[in-house]
């Protein structure tokens, strides 16, 4: 078995965390780059119920949470990774399941890792939407990681 | 990484590619493999069942034991039971403290004629082992099948 490439979909939840520790020993073991990706809504293209939004403050709002990103992934490399040349970061716009599919055909992926449940399930008798998606239509193996709680 | 992996088995012809994936982890981590094999709920008696299980254990040593015997592994154990498959797997994957639980997606065959090898129908038993195992799951698509990907 070769994994080169190695994907962990990160949606800044605490699950998200819970599958780093499979990450890296799968890393260290395989010596495989990492790649972590995060997928920001695109609120554009969300209709207005109340009248039109003002563009500027949403702009300002994604901006935000990129940049947010962007710390955080920054933060992960050198907290938990020896290696950040081996770490590659991912910030894209749009539906989370979709950009996570392509990006596991563009760049080639091995295999993902993922949390069972993202940041917006509660809900104990349902996978997360995104995980089933990448599990049904991912083209390589995919591990999906419980939460804490669950086990 | 991996000390103890549960193989899922559904002694189909399918099941090949996803125990050949389960064989190689397993010797890449030096782990202890153990091969499951749930019969389901049998309205059968005692002798009956025991019997099934029987059959089910002889036909996983055809189709795993030799396999493993000719490449040199011998850490493995093959347990069948009867019973909730769902429920036998997460108790079974939280008794042997289970570090990763591989299955394939589904029992039926990966592809019938121009389906796309991407899709792959997930199984009511792989979707609720998703759900409810106790540690992680591995799912092995039909697009690994050798000569199925397309990948490089």
């Amino acid at each position: 078995m070769e994994i080169k490439k190695l994907l962990w979909p990160n949606d800044l939840s605490g699950c998200s965390e819970m599958a780093l520790p499979f990450v890296k020993s799968l890393a260290e073991k395989y010596k495989a780059e990492v790649h972590v990706i995060y997928v920001l809504q695109d609120l554009s293209k969300r209709g207005s119920w109340y009248g039109d939004f003002d563009q500027s403050r949403i702009k300002k709002l994604q901006q935000w949470e990129e940049e947010t990103a962007r710390k955080r992934q920054a933060e992960l490399c050198k907290k938990y990774f020896e290696d950040c040349d081996k770490f590659e970061k991912h910030i894209r716009i749009g539906d989370p399941a979709q950009e996570i599919l392509k990006m596991i055909e563009e760049e080639n992926m091995d295999m993902v890792v993922i949390c069972r449940k993202g940041e917006g399930e509660n809900n104990r008798f349902s996978m997360g939407g995104v995980a089933e998606k990448i599990v049904r239509n991912a083209p390589v193996s995919v591990v999906t990681v419980p939460q804490a709680d669950e086990k | 990484m991996y000390k103890k992996i549960l193989f899922c088995a559904c002694l189909t012809e399918f099941c090949e590619h996803v125990f050949n994936f389960s064989l190689k982890t397993a010797k890449d981590n030096n782990a202890r493999l153990w091969i499951y094999h749930g019969l389901g709920r049998l309205n059968l008696n005692d002798n009956e069942v025991t019997r099934e299980i029987k059959d089910a254990e002889n036909r996983m040593n055809t189709l795993f034991a030799e396999k493993m015997k000719q490449q040199g592994f011998s850490n493995y154990a093959i347990n069948v039971s009867d019973g909730d498959i769902v429920s036998e797997i997460t108790k079974l994957a939280r008794n042997i403290n289970a570090d990763v639980t591989i299955m394939g997606t589904s029992t039926k065959p990966p592809l019938a004629a121009g389906e796309s090898t991407n899709m792959s129908p997930l199984g009511t038993v792989t979707a609720e082992t998703l759900l409810w195992a106790p540690c992680p799951v591995l799912v092995v698509p039909p697009a690994m099948v050798p000569g199925l990907t397309r990948r490089k």
